[in-house]
């Protein structure tokens, strides 16, 4: 790929092109000033929330129930998601004592950074990923040593990669399935393999499983933790935000050993309280109402058929999507770097598409493509791309 | 794949140190105040208009603009809606002030009541003091309405390298002063929330200073956004206090 040569990309964006999170940012943002754009950058579902998850919020409103909860959060959501831990993850020995409540995911993952890490401290993570979780490590002093995973292998975790990179320092291995930006998940063997690497090694497991309800093709998810001696030695990270369209409710939550859930308690308490209770309610909502994120699947199975098509057509190849909902999409043939063409595609097409080097320098070569606009809007992305694409790859 | 899994309350994973100095979370309970008919039905519609996702990085526009309207009610200061960040909770803001702005082994200094931030600071690497004996040492001053003008008139201008955080947000007195009256508002923070009038629903600010976006980016790595119901619901609240105090 070239090296960033379009003189038209501003120098406050080309400046960001090795910070992750802010060059989405300023995409997102030089977005919003770009009339009928069409969004397939941020990983918010375009899905309403359910209805009778927003009538559980409404009728808390009504019945003036809106008082905060414990830090840890409402105790009924703690019964429902350590009953949901075990009935769905085999996570059979949590308790509402194991579990906090979060003001989304993300705050989770900075939380249990703050709780584990000592200065110095590693934490091995897969390369490409969501850059956040550098800043939480980094917020607390922790360090980011990386090992890599490939297309060929549909970025799946290669156990032997993490253990080459093990050291005195190491204090955890970060396992994200599926996996922002790919769309990987890590089989169950490889799996086996990391919790084998993690009990000789006496390292904890950090695992995100946000994405864990959305898996195609008859790929399944598992959860790191419920393998045999790894309940003592994993940290499981979750949410509403993506299973139920719940981003603006800003609620997650972890499942931990009580000493670390408790000292997790004593952070949140510092950095921002109790998640708000109207979407707290309404997260009980959601894990005791109907299955809508079943529904929610066979849309994005839908949808998904329908971009890979579309990339497949313009001559890009994209990592096998086994989760999530992105295509984690090989732009190299292009010979352009993605940052240029997610520039191009956004000032050329009106198309808001998150170039790979916002989720690792190594990712200039990559697009990731969400799913997340109805299929009409979809498909227009599609055809306003492909000329983009097809213009630059020719000259 | 060896061992026996345990209940999970036996097990214990290491901790970073930092936690053995944090003090125990303090709940917050209280009465909750009845809410206005506009403030429900603002709630109603952003839910119906689907303002159920992520909202903007900063906080929604009319959001930032009433916070805006409120501080230069209080103290006649001008603060731009592009410099301020809504939070979830004024715990939020002030947690993030002191962990971007006190340098590590540095002094935080507390003239008034410090249990609001002794945990951040404990967060930051930092120190608390009472009272300033070597003024380079302070990396920021936390002061609120509740402690005594005549001091803070006094030291704050002699303190060189500080940033000023000024948590209007719990204090029981209210006052026009405002630091930026007297040291350069670039170097101040200030910090308010709905902890009284919307206590559950966990909106807060952080607004002006330098360092700005520096502190927003903390907060979209912490917690993306304040829940966006909640702050359409803020919008109308403040709208009405603003009309009920003309």
């Amino acid at each position: 790929v070239t090296n960033l040569a379009n003189a038209k990309i501003p120098e406050s964006v080309r400046a960001l092109a090795t910070d992750g999170n802010k060059l989405r940012f300023a995409l997102v943002e030089m977005a919003a000033g770009i009339k009928d754009t069409i969004l397939l950058g941020r990983g918010d579902p375009d899905l309403p929330t359910p209805q009778h998850i927003m009538e559980a919020a409404q009728r808390t409103i009504i019945d003036g129930k809106t008082s905060p909860t414990p830090v840890a959060g409402l105790p009924e959501l703690r019964e429902h998601i350590a009953a949901k831990f075990r009935r769905d993850n085999g996570l059979d020995f949590i308790q509402p004592e194991n579990v906090i409540v979060t003001t989304g995911g993300q705050e989770g993952l900075f939380l249990i950074m703050q709780t584990i890490l000592n200065p110095g401290d590693e934490v091995i993570c897969p390369d490409p990923r969501y850059t956040v979780y550098d800043d939480a490590i980094q917020h607390a002093r922790g360090v980011v040593v990386e090992f890599p995973t490939d297309h060929d292998d549909a970025f799946n975790m290669r156990p032997e990669r993490i253990e080459a990179v093990i050291t005195p320092r190491t204090k955890a291995i970060l396992v994200v399935t599926p996996s922002n930006p790919t769309s990987g998940i890590v089989t169950e063997d490889r799996l086996r393999a990391i919790a084998e690497i993690a009990q000789r090694h006496n390292l904890i497991v950090i695992s995100d499983e946000i994405y864990e309800r959305f898996t195609y093709d008859g790929w399944k998810h598992f959860s790191i933790g419920s393998f045999p001696g790894m309940a003592e030695r994993t940290i499981t990270l979750n949410g509403f935000s993506k299973a139920y369209a719940m981003t603006g409710w800003r609620v997650g939550y972890v499942a931990a050993p009580k000493n670390v859930i408790d000292a997790m308690i004593k952070v949140k308490a510092i950095t921002s309280g109790p998640a708000a209770t109207i979407s707290q309610v309404a997260s009980v909502a959601a894990l005791t109402g109907p299955d809508v994120v079943a529904d929610f699947l066979r849309i994005y199975t839908e949808r998904r058929a329908l971009v890979t098509a579309a990339l497949t057509d313009m001559g890009l190849s994209y990592s096998d999507s086994r989760g999530a909902f992105f295509a984690w999409t090989n732009s190299s043939s292009t010979g352009i770097h993605a940052m240029e063409l997610a520039y191009l595609l956004l000032q050329e097409g009106k198309i808001l598409i998150f170039p790979g080097n916002a989720f690792g320098p190594n990712w200039g070569g990559y697009l990731r493509v969400s799913f997340l606009q109805d299929t009409e809007l979809l498909r227009e992305a599609m055809v306003r791309m492909r000329p983009i694409i097809e213009r630059y790859r020719s000259a | 794949v060896t061992g026996s899994p345990q209940p999970l309350d036996k097990l214990a994973l290491p901790l970073a140190n930092r936690v053995a100095g944090l003090p125990d979370a303090q709940e917050i309970g209280g009465n909750v105040p009845p809410l206005s008919e506009g403030v429900i039905e603002a709630a109603f519609d952003a839910m119906k208009r689907g303002e159920t996702h992520y909202t903007d990085r900063p906080g929604i526009l009319p959001l930032r603009q009433a916070a805006a309207d409120r501080i230069k009610k209080q103290s006649s200061v001008e603060i731009s809606p592009k410099d301020i960040t809504i939070t979830c909770d004024a715990t939020e803001a002030r947690f993030i002030a002191i962990k971007i702005l006190a340098e590590r082994d540095s002094v935080v200094f507390v003239p008034g009541d410090w249990t609001p931030v002794m945990g951040a600071v404990v967060l930051a690497d930092s120190t608390i003091v009472a009272e300033v004996s070597v003024p380079d040492a302070v990396s920021v001053a936390y002061v609120t309405p509740d402690d005594d003008e005549t001091i803070l008139r006094d030291v704050l201008p002699t303190l060189p390298k500080a940033w000023i955080v000024w948590d209007v947000s719990s204090a029981k007195n209210q006052t026009s002063f405002h630091p930026a009256q007297i040291v350069p508002a670039s170097r101040v923070v200030t910090i308010d929330g709905l902890a009284s009038e919307l206590p559950g629903w966990r909106i807060g600010w952080m607004a002006g200073s330098e360092v700005a976006e520096r502190l927003r980016s903390l907060k979209q790595n912490m917690t993306i956004c304040a829940t966006s119901v909640a702050q359409w619901a803020a919008v109308e609240l403040l709208n009405e206090m603003h009309k009920e105090s003309r």
